[in-house]
């Protein structure tokens, strides 16, 4: 924050001298904030232990013993949840405050920590029975009573990935465009099928007023994964590719308005980059079935010349839809 | 140098984004916002980021399309010609931008990004193509390149990247001295010279006062900071020095870093731990936040330098023990910073939470909550025959 703005408006007459003095002393008066330097060091000190912890009973088994890491773990998890709950003001259907950065970590590193027991017990004792998907349903069902019990965002992001990971998807931003993931059918139609869920759940939290600023964290998981599905299905289930288009085309076009009613530039631009890969997939795939594409270089030109029009398309139309949005908000 | 965009409206939007960096710190309120944009109008396009990277990726995609069609279209597969369609690329950009500024008034839009980057990167190729070699006239050439565009657009990744052109530049000229295998006058002339540069941005900076490149002068600080650093680093030179071909030599100064009796070496590690502490000290005393992140992660890559040449415990030891005293100092400090003391607080008075929330919850996923499916045959436990976690020789 430059003073010079306030010296300025002052030389234009636009303020008096003491305002300028006042503003000047409130700025000088303000405390230097450590927040977010803070928050971050704390998330490097958790990675880092957690990662040691790991390590440390990797080189150690044979020493320490299955029931005593076990037990550690879980003694771990439940003195942090018992820190938590005594600091927490009790469950409500509306957004509870945090009592601090410190409760904040204190409660995803217990449900770090739960999980890891959970998962633990399963490996070496099978506690669960043989069945895997019961020993993996079951922390992810814990994570998101935690997450609204607490009102924890980030424990409701670890109980989705959870979830997803149940019925065989690998869910995190780092792994969202893996080619290897889409190439098997049942998890496309997995894929297809928790979005459809998450952006079901995202549009109930609103409706009903539930835990409503978790719609976003549900909404970002569910859109990106109908829509990747969506797209990766047309390219592996070739025959219905065009009727695959159709349900990409009514999709996008809900989520379109839903979009601009919402004033969301961040759905807006990504549901445009979708569809202008399904748009260009789906016309030129029609294009060469119907021309062929042997040895026909007028066809790589017309492909080359139809992509980049169809992306300058995309990117005009992003400019003026928002421009008529006036939600050129950075300024 | 006269900019591609309207002065005026260049300071009008310096000064309608102080507004809301103040407001958003409640130093000012809404209405008090909504008027200064009125008395200082600026029409730029200059979206959020998220538009920002939707634009910057559609602009990549039309790029690459225009690069190939343009190879079809001149028979260059046939020729071996890439570098007329380079020279056509690099140019072509160059008036798409002057007319997209001039006409649309793009500013920080993702797509000015993009053709500034496509200008260097198709220059780069074409005079690196050519002459095949490391001569610092080339990396000056390409500095200059950036640094125009810089001027004429007053655009701070241009800054860095001039600036990392000329500490390359610098680099080149300063090899026959690590040839020579004098390797700590070679460090001292790289944090000399960054030194050298830092004051002399930070000296144009403080004589700015048409706030048109507050931005370049800020990055290229943080970059010439960062390169000072690297320059007494001994792990974090060799790695920049790997393009050169020349990692192994640094190297061999890094395999004598053991030797704390050598006054050389030992002035390089007290420069390592001494430069992050002053930079953290002046971060606290001058509240500026652009030092005080520089001192956190210089004095992260130290402590990682230290592990990597002194093997004092187990890594798990280590991870374990840093881990839990940053856990712990972390804990403490936010305590002791609830209430303000010596004007420090750890709370959030920027009240930027909600801008950063969803984003923080991201990361959780991918740091925490990255769980592997279920195999579809469902799993098969064990790894070896014996005890010990698998780590038996048939795992």
């Amino acid at each position: 924050m430059d003073i010079r703005l306030f010296e300025k408006l002052q030389e234009d007459g636009h303020l008096s001298e003491e305002s300028v003095a006042q503003v000047r002393a409130r700025i000088e008066s303000r405390p230097f904030s450590l927040h977010w330097e803070l928050k971050t060091m704390l998330y490097l000190g958790i990675t880092l232990f957690t990662t040691g912890v790991g390590m440390f009973i990797y080189e150690n088994i044979n020493t320490i013993g299955h029931l005593t890491i076990i037990i550690l773990l879980g003694i771990a998890a439940i003195a942090g949840f018992i820190y938590a709950y005594k600091k927490h003001g009790g469950y409500s259907t509306q957004k509870v405050e945090s009592s601090g950065i410190a409760y904040d970590y204190v409660v995803l590193l217990s449900a770090m920590l739960m999980v890891s027991c959970i998962g633990y017990l399963q490996f070496q004792y099978h506690f669960f029975g043989s069945g895997w998907n019961l020993a993996s349903i079951i922390p992810a069902l814990l994570l998101l009573v935690c997450a609204y019990y607490y009102d924890h965002l980030g424990v409701l992001s670890m109980a989705i990935t959870n979830m997803a990971a149940c019925i065989g998807i690998v869910l995190s931003p780092m792994h969202f465009f893996d080619l290897n993931n889409l190439n098997n059918d049942m998890t496309i139609v997995a894929m297809f099928l928790f979005g459809l869920v998450l952006m079901s759940i995202s549009y109930l939290s609103v409706m009903r007023d539930v835990k409503a600023h978790f719609a976003f964290t549900y909404k970002n998981f569910g859109f990106h994964l109908l829509f990747i599905s969506l797209i990766s299905a047309m390219v592996k289930f070739e025959e219905i590719y065009l009727l695959l288009f159709l349900v990409f085309a009514v999709a996008a076009y809900l989520q379109y308005k839903l979009a601009i009613q919402e004033r969301s530039s961040y759905f807006f631009v990504f549901m445009t980059i979708y569809g202008y890969i399904a748009m260009s997939y789906t016309f030129l795939k029609l294009l060469f079935s119907i021309v062929g594409n042997d040895g026909n270089i007028g066809m790589a030109y017309f492909a080359s010349l139809f992509e980049m029009a169809t992306a300058v398309l995309a990117i005009v139309t992003i400019i003026n839809t928002l421009k008529k949005l006036r939600h050129e908000d950075s300024l | 140098m006269r900019t591609a965009y309207n002065t005026a409206q260049l300071e009008n939007n310096y000064w309608q984004r102080e507004a809301q960096d103040a407001m958003k710190k409640g130093i000012i309120d809404q209405p008090f916002y909504d008027r200064v944009k009125e008395l200082y109008p600026s029409y730029f396009y200059s979206p959020n980021i998220f538009i920002r990277i939707g634009l910057f990726l559609l602009s990549t995609m039309v790029m690459f399309m225009a690069t190939g069609f343009l190879y079809l279209l001149t028979g260059s597969f046939e020729h071996n010609n890439y570098l007329g369609v380079l020279i056509i690329m690099a140019i072509g950009s160059y008036a798409l931008l002057e007319f997209l500024v001039k006409n649309n008034q793009h500013y920080n839009s993702g797509v000015d990004t993009l053709l500034l980057c496509a200008i260097v990167i198709c220059s780069h190729v074409v005079i690196f193509w050519k002459t095949r070699s490391d001569n610092p006239i080339d990396y000056l050439l390409l500095a200059a390149i950036a640094f125009y565009l810089t001027l004429r657009f007053t655009d701070a990744l241009m800054g860095i990247v001039a600036g990392a052109y000329v500490m390359l530049a610098i680099v080149q000229i300063l090899l026959p001295l690590l040839m020579q295998q004098n390797y700590i006058v070679f460090d001292m002339m790289i944090i000399a010279l960054a030194s050298l540069l830092y004051w002399g941005v930070k000296k144009f900076e403080i004589r700015n006062t048409n706030y048109l490149y507050n931005k370049s002068y800020e990055w290229a600080g943080i970059f010439l900071l960062f390169a000072m650093y690297c320059g007494g680093n001994l792990l974090l030179s060799p790695i920049i020095l790997s393009p050169f071909h020349l990692r192994h030599l640094k190297f061999m100064q890094s395999g004598d870093s053991f030797n704390l009796g050598n006054s050389w070496n030992l002035l390089l590690w007290i420069w390592m731990f001494a430069m992050p502490v002053v930079l953290l000290y002046l971060g606290i005393k001058q509240k500026n936040r652009t030092n005080f992140r520089m001192g956190i992660i210089t004095i992260v890559l130290s402590v990682l330098t230290f592990k990597y040449f002194f093997h004092i415990m187990q890594t798990s030891h280590a991870l374990m023990l840093f881990g839990g005293l940053l856990i712990v100092l972390c804990y403490w400090v936010i305590n002791y910073l609830k209430n303000d003391r010596n004007g420090l607080t750890s709370k959030d008075i920027d009240k930027e939470q909600g801008k950063f929330m969803n984003l923080e919850n991201l990361f959780i996923a991918e740091q925490f909550g990255v769980a592997e499916p279920i195999p579809e045959q469902g799993p098969t436990f064990g790894g070896g025959h014996s005890d010990g976690g698998g780590a038996s020789g048939d795992i």
